[in-house]
């Protein structure tokens, strides 16, 4: 057993929100079903229950889960809301991508280097 | 006002005269898992056994979902070294030791934890290593269903993989209700567990703080902000 490690400098519920978000995306939580409760994410993430508790409360804010009294949290049946939390993930990280090169590079060499990167990867 | 979870005020000890603790006042509610941090004699253990009633004659009020005075006792389990027990006792003939001292205490909580941890109650208490003796007081120590816990040092001695062990079992066993402190010094290890953070130092509290408020505030790690404010103070 494994425990899951996290960034000690970022608060460890907005790691845990976005880990649940990309699990939506994947569809290792598809939609309409049920995800795991506190107890179980916090044992399997090895987490705090008040961390995994905060981490739900952000996605259930962005409507992306939904909670049904007494039965837990559902993943939501609106996809339209999943493809929206999928293109925003792309923002975000393609942002933080680029922040990360634009001190030295060009945007011509960023196209470049990324092309040149998804053609090695493909021939593999 | 609440009167659940455990409130110190003006808390100080002194032996013979020396001054051990000085005047520390802190509130924290139940459901909270919260570690302990300082130096090597900072009053650590001290402080555990001053909440605990242990240690007599100490300052102020120390009060458990509003018992201040010795019954409290009853409220808490606090980490036994085991050293009063003979080597050659079982930790079966522990475990039924236990449960005749304490009506709180939960069999079926310490087998779940014992196997949880793989160690056999069949062996004798001087056959451990130091690592699964930790985790044979840790699984002693949380079978009590009771509203604090006091661990002094359950991590030091004992291997990465044990630790992993350690700190999940903790994580399997917070709930609303109760109240864990921990003493440590690998705090890394237990970043990502932890509610918040008590720093002593020089005799007294330095801070008490949520540890999602300084990842968010201070963009620190709780270790990182636990040496900054040490040094700076």
């Amino acid at each position: 057993m494994e425990i899951t490690k996290f960034k000690a400098n970022l608060p460890i519920y907005l790691q845990v929100s976005d880990l649940l978000a990309e699990r939506i995306i994947r569809g290792s939580y598809p939609v309409n079903s049920k995800v795991p409760s506190v107890r179980e994410l916090a044992e399997e993430l090895t987490t705090n229950p008040r961390t995994i508790q905060n981490a739900l409360k952000e996605l259930i804010d962005a409507q992306i889960l939904i909670t049904r009294r007494g039965q837990g949290n559902f993943v939501t049946a609106d996809r339209s809301k999943i493809v929206e939390l999928k293109q925003q993930r792309v923002k975000q990280k393609t942002a933080e991508y680029l922040d990360s090169l634009q001190p030295f590079l060009s945007w011509n060499e960023i196209i470049t280097a990324v092309e040149k990167e998804i053609a090695k990867r493909r021939e593999q | 006002m609440s009167a659940q979870g455990l409130e110190l005020q003006h808390v100080g000890y002194k032996k013979m005269t020396k001054v051990i603790l000085n005047d520390i006042s802190v509130k924290i509610p139940l459901g909270r898992l919260v570690v302990l941090l300082g130096e090597n004699g900072v009053g650590k253990t001290t402080l555990m056994r001053v909440i605990s009633d242990l240690n007599k004659g100490y300052q102020g009020k120390v009060c458990l979902n509003g018992v201040s005075d010795e019954r409290r006792k009853s409220l808490i389990s606090f980490s036994d070294n085991l050293s009063s027990f003979r080597s050659k006792i079982s930790l079966n003939d522990v475990i039924a030791f236990y449960q005749q001292g304490y009506p709180d205490f939960d069999l079926q909580r310490v087998n779940e934890l014992l196997n949880f941890m793989r160690i056999d109650p069949l062996q004798r208490l001087g056959s451990l290593s130091k690592g699964n003796r930790e985790k044979f007081v840790i699984a002693l120590t949380l079978a009590r269903r009771t509203r604090l816990y006091l661990l002094d040092e359950p991590l030091s001695g004992v291997d990465i993989f044990s630790r992993d062990k350690i700190i999940s079992s903790l994580v399997k066993w917070i709930d609303n209700d109760s109240l864990l402190l921990i003493s440590t010094h690998h705090l890394s290890e237990l970043e990502q567990v932890i509610d918040d953070v008590l720093i002593l130092k020089d005799q007294t509290m330095l801070e008490y703080r949520n540890v999602e408020d300084i990842r968010q505030q201070e963009g620190l790690s709780v270790e990182e902000y636990y040496r900054q404010t040490y040094l700076e103070h």
